[in-house]
């Protein structure tokens, strides 16, 4: 078999999996190209070595039959392997956008493909869709609830924020406050506060 | 996850906050409803393809978090805030419960559609919910719309799919099959049985050369860890609890 470059992809699907903090590595182009660029040389050949798609495959002799079957094989293969990476990689996305809701952090919004990045706001629409029919949302409560008040300090300058239960606060960085944790579960998870103690 | 605390839920008591402070623990009522969505939410966690949709439990929970959060509100407003000030977080606590059960069990259901998706035979296909069959198709077809796009359109024709109608409402479309994977029906999984079964073969591998499949006998109480494939009707019919 010729490709390295399946090889090179289904790698990266192992590496993404091993390392869940980073669960997309920069979308992988020029390998598919070449992987593209390869089947397509070998379907001319195939072409070829049939002379013609009328041929009957019993008139071929049984090197000629074994040679075309190797390189058929290897099409679908480098197919299978290239829909293979490409469909983990939605899966992540898709994994991610209940992780953590629309703000894709910005290390993995520069490893998706434009055409990723359209994938993400349609799958965005059905996801939007079915928690609206199902009356939840189910990117909240991702953890099971410990204490309904937790204390949390800001990492960042987060401005004035309105929650249901204390109120307008203050969330200046570096000041700590003690709230309801789902009116801050969200600003968590964007890691703009963080739990304390 | 810590059943045993589980609190005693919706349907809500009756305004304002219910529980009679004096009632000692042991009377407490745990909905039924609770009790089956979490073992709804584990079995669905731990088994290899998607369940029956549970929309009775789903819906009354649903409907009861909001009558509760509704009768919470008003307490906290009327005129005896002072008094429901201390049972008021008990009452949000559980709701933050159970909405955390609720959501963890339509997720589990979620992953496990969107991993297999086009491997959903028509019994599996039943299986989901009217909305979680859009959302299926729906994301079959966006999902063959972008491979199409990013990689198929590039290939000599003969190779390229050309049906990229899995969009209409009915089982998925073939070209699903190539891109997703069939459940793992072949996994163990933790039962607890919950009804004496007798004997039950539990494993027919074709390939054993003792050429018999293997039973075992399943009493009321027991727990088996059990290749799923084997015994998957049992787990339908609700004798077997996956945990």
């Amino acid at each position: 078999m010729r490709s390295t470059g399946t090889k090179k992809l289904l790698a990266s699907i192992k590496r993404a999996k091993g390392n869940p903090s980073i669960p997309l590595s920069p979308y992988d182009d020029e390998t598919i190209r070449a992987i593209v660029a390869e089947c397509r040389t070998l379907h001319d050949e195939i072409l070829e070595l049939m002379k013609g798609e009328d041929t009957k495959l019993d008139e071929l002799s049984d090197g000629l039959k074994s040679t075309l079957v190797i390189r058929h094989q290897t099409i679908l293969r480098n197919k299978q392997c290239t829909l293979a990476y490409l469909q983990h990689r939605l899966e992540a996305l898709c994994a991610l956008r209940l992780e953590v809701g629309l703000n894709v952090p910005e290390k993995i919004r520069e490893n998706t493909s434009q055409l990723e990045a359209a994938f993400l706001t349609d799958y965005d629409k059905i996801l939007s869709d079915y928690m609206r029919a199902v009356d939840l949302d189910l990117t909240a409560s991702q953890r099971p609830p410990k204490d309904l008040f937790v204390e949390v300090r800001a990492n960042t300058d987060c401005g004035e924020i309105v929650t249901e239960q204390s109120g307008v606060v203050d969330l200046a960085k570096g000041t700590s406050h003690y709230l309801r944790a789902a009116d801050v579960e969200d600003l968590v998870k964007q890691g703009l506060l963080e739990h304390v103690g | 996850m810590d059943e045993e605390e589980a609190p005693p839920t919706a349907p809500p008591p009756p305004p304002p906050m219910g529980m009679a402070m004096g009632s000692s623990p042991n009377t407490a009522q745990v909905n039924p409803q609770w009790t089956a969505l979490l073992a709804a939410l584990q079995a669905e966690e731990h088994c290899p393809e998607v369940l029956a949709w549970q929309g009775e439990i789903v819906d009354s929970l649903t409907s009861g978090l909001r009558t509760q959060e509704q009768h919470i509100e008003e307490a906290m407003k009327g005129a005896g805030v002072r008094e429901n000030l201390f049972s008021a977080p008990l009452y949000q606590m559980e709701v933050a419960r159970v909405r955390y059960a609720l959501n963890s069990y339509v997720r589990a259901r979620l992953r496990k559609i969107l991993k297999c998706a086009g491997h959903l035979d028509s019994e599996a296909w039943a299986r989901l919910s009217p909305h979680e069959q859009t959302l299926c198709s729906r994301y079959l077809g966006l999902c063959a719309r972008y491979h199409h796009a990013a990689f198929l359109q590039d290939l000599p024709p003969p190779f390229q799919e050309g049906d990229l109608s899995a969009d209409n409402a009915e089982c998925p479309g073939a070209f699903g099959k190539a891109f997703t994977r069939p459940p793992a029906l072949d996994d163990f999984v933790f039962a607890r049985v919950t009804k004496d079964l007798g004997e039950i073969v539990v494993d027919t591998d074709e390939n054993d050369r003792g050429g018999g499949s293997k039973t075992t006998r399943l009493a009321e109480g027991d727990i088996h860890v059990l290749k799923y494939a084997a015994v998957r009707p049992l787990v339908y019919s609700g004798a077997l609890a996956l945990f």
